[in-house]
């Protein structure tokens, strides 16, 4: 783990927006095939009628409710962080489905009868069911155009609280009012069931058209980028297909086989978003609790550089202050004496102006390496940058027999920076470079010089040689001041790079090179200029 | 009364800090010689006058206190006088307890450097003095033979010639003449002044050793 990684720029502003990775894809695909092979395996048993299951109704049916419920509102969450109201619309998705499963358990026949209340009308159920099949395909088709619709991102500000509070009470109303038409409406219901086990004819358009559905939703979300929320959604959507094979279309009689292995579809349905949505956010935690320690260890070594370089100026100021104050008692003296010697006197006091001349001159120096008084920046192409201080360094690349593998890449943007300082760091990096080599046989004296874009706003340079490396001890040092690998170094070349590509809004770091070496990597922000 | 014949060792790695030291001192009328390391001050021969060590703290290649642990364990022993760049509050505690006589701050007042040096040349010239005496005394005691250093220890141990006689075993006339040949020997006319010399030989006690121990 390398502590000094950048974090991506844009980490914790949209991380569902992000493209999966590979291993998430491979793993939805490992997914969906099991999901399939386990429908394949259930399929012939699929008619199979099971008897005295109604009691496990209400266990699935508290399980719907708490996972769906509870992706709801991590979804609720996840919008009001966004600011995305199509994920409002999947959470009053999720949230419908959840609590309609109440209406939904207490209707089937057979499931509350010891609630002691009324036994319910036949197509009840069904009704409630229809509402469900239908709400939540619905829901996932309007997240997904609403998510490329310009007008998604809504604005900063309270709106999102009394959105959120809003869905949830419309959705819970609806859901009531739904409970409410289906329960104490009498016959008014259409016959979606022949008898409490088979649905009648009148019942295979709704199936029918939830597969449609949901086959839009699945090519929409083919069809376009993806992101790693949409491709757990394509797996609940596949899940959700078998569902409905299963229930539907094998298993057609409720409380079959084939009907009990479809509601276990839909419950693992149900899990997906929850799960990846509860690694996701693990894994944005590790990251920020990572990227907190990271910015606090940045934060101590530019004081501990910076209390360094006060220690250094202090001591070289007070050297010539020193003679200064000497020489001006050593005048004094020549003055106090009965007869004054003139001459002597003059003679401290022009060591004296000299001394202090001495001083300004230690200052500007100082100054100059560290860079804070020249802020002049302008837009630089940072290729020509490389090979200017390619050049100067020629003579000693030369007599060093250390041969330059060029992977420059064309058309990088431009970069704000002072091309002085800029050339200060990678005449260091290089030089170190040339350094770490001394000990490497001539023909494997390579020095590898990369540039690259480096996400959307930066460009990444990369020094690497092929030495001995940097001790791993030293690793998480050599950026701090009096470091140094090299004996008589100061040890302030890399404090001061770093400093100055900090200074530039970049990052410096480290990173081992295989089989041995060590590349020197830093960022600089991409010029907006004009 | 100061004595010309005194120098003042600076050691120092800037050169403009030697040169303002060796002109202050200049001005006040005293000698000083300039290294920019310790190795060219150990280098050079020193003459043997009353002198006393500046020596800043940071060094290129030691430290100025490991220096004055090595000066020590040589047997050199001026005083020395430390100045530094940092106000190191252990640094100077452990440089004064390892007995340097002064450790100022740089910039210092060129009169505070000035009453250092004094009295670092001061102690030097009491420190050779009180070893010199010592030297004439060793010298002495050499010349005498083993028999009259036996003598002299029992004398000084405050026994009657006729108990030393008793325990070397040898006639009391012989005794007195041994006793005779030590006071002349030493240069001393009294036993009290016999036994301050013995004092500063170490040689006091009944405890100690054979002649062959005597330097």
């Amino acid at each position: 783990m390398t502590s000094r990684e950048p974090a991506p720029a844009n980490l914790l502003r949209d991380p569902v927006a992000f493209p999966p990775n590979e291993r998430a894809v491979r793993l939805a695909i490992v997914i969906v095939a099991l999901l399939l092979g386990a429908a394949f395996l259930t399929a012939p048993y699929a008619s199979i009628q099971l008897t005295g299951t109604e009691p496990l109704l209400s266990a699935y049916a508290a399980a719907v409710l708490v996972t769906d419920v509870l992706t709801a509102a991590l979804l609720l969450s996840l919008y009001s962080i966004l600011r995305s109201g199509a994920i409002l619309l999947l959470a009053i998705g999720y949230l419908f489905v959840g609590l309609s499963v109440i209406p939904w358990v207490m209707t089937f026949p057979g499931a509350m009868s010891m609630l002691g209340l009324p036994p319910p009308d036949l197509q009840a159920t069904a009704t409630v069911a229809v509402f469900r099949r239908l709400v939540f395909p619905l829901c996932i088709i309007a997240y997904i155009l609403l998510k490329r619709a310009p007008f998604n991102r809504l604005p900063l500000g309270d709106g999102r609280r009394r959105a959120v509070w809003l869905s949830v009470l419309l959705t819970t109303a609806s859901v009531v009012a739904l409970s409410w038409f289906v329960m104490w409406s009498g016959n008014d219901l259409p016959d979606f069931m022949a008898d409490s086990r088979s649905p009648s004819r009148l019942w295979q358009y709704i199936p029918a058209a939830s597969l449609l559905l949901y086959f839009i939703a699945i090519a929409l979300l083919l069809t376009q980028r993806r992101s790693l929320l949409d491709l757990w959604l394509i797996v609940v959507l596949v899940t959700l297909v078998i569902e409905i094979l299963l229930l539907s279309y094998l298993g057609p009689t409720r409380l079959s086989v084939g009907w009990w292995a479809g509601r276990i579809y839909g419950l693992i349905s149900a899990s997906t978003v929850l799960i990846a949505l509860l690694s996701e956010m693990t894994t944005l935690y590790t990251r920020l609790v990572r990227s907190t320690a990271s910015e606090r260890r940045i934060r101590e070594d530019r004081l501990a550089a910076t209390q360094a370089l006060l220690a250094l100026v202090a001591h070289e100021v007070n050297q010539p202050l020193t003679s200064m104050v000497t020489n001006a008692g050593t005048s004094l003296r020549w003055m106090d004496r009965q007869e004054p010697n003139w001459e002597e006197a003059s003679a401290a006091l022009r060591r004296v102006v000299r001394d202090g001349h001495r001083a300004g001159e230690i200052i500007r120096g100082i100054r100059k390496l560290y860079g804070k008084g020249t802020q002049e920046r302008v837009p630089l192409n940072i290729n020509s940058e490389i090979r200017q201080a390619v050049d100067l360094l020629k003579p000693e690349l030369n007599s060093e027999h250390i041969s330059i593998e060029w992977k420059l890449q064309d058309d990088l943007p431009l970069v704000n920076g002072n091309s002085i300082q800029i050339q200060q760091v990678l005449t260091n990096l290089i030089k170190n470079s040339i350094d770490a080599m001394q000990g490497v046989s001539r023909r494997r004296r390579h020095l590898s010089l990369y540039s690259s874009n480096y996400g959307v706003d930066a460009v990444l340079v990369s020094v690497a040689d092929h030495g001995l490396g940097i001790a791993a001890e030293l690793k998480e040092d050599i950026f701090a001041p009096f470091v140094t690998t090299k004996p008589g170094g100061m040890g302030m070349g890399l404090m001061f790079s770093r400093s100055i590509i900090e200074a530039h809004g970049g990052r410096l770091w480290l990173e081992d090179a295989y089989p041995n070496g060590a590349i020197f990597k830093f960022t600089l922000p991409v010029s907006h200029s004009p | 009364m100061e004595t010309d014949d005194s120098i003042i060792f600076i050691i120092d790695d800037d050169p403009f800090i030697r040169e303002s030291l060796q002109e202050l001192l200049r001005s006040a009328g005293r000698r000083a010689w300039a290294f920019e390391s310790t190795q060219s001050f150990l280098r050079t021969e020193r003459p043997d006058c009353p002198c006393c060590l500046v020596l800043d703290v940071r060094l290129p290649d030691t430290s100025g206190l490991e220096f004055q642990r090595d000066l020590a364990a040589a047997g050199i022993s001026m005083p020395i006088i430390f100045i530094t760049g940092h106000g190191d509050v252990p640094m100077s505690v452990a440089a004064m307890k390892a007995g340097a006589i002064e450790f100022l701050l740089k910039p210092f007042s060129d009169q505070d450097f000035l009453d250092a040096v004094a009295r670092g040349l001061e102690l030097d010239r009491n420190q050779r003095r009180a070893s010199s005496v010592i030297e004439e005394f060793r010298h002495r005691h050499k010349l005498l033979t083993p028999r009259e250093r036996d003598v002299m220890t029992k004398v000084v141990a405050g026994l009657l010639n006729k108990q030393i006689a008793a325990e070397l075993g040898i006639s009391l006339v012989t005794v007195k003449v041994h006793r005779a040949h030590v006071m002349r020997k030493m240069q001393v006319s009294s036993v009290p002044d016999l036994v301050r010399i013995a004092e500063r030989l170490s040689l006091g006690t009944c405890e100690a050793q054979g002649n062959d121990t005597m330097v």
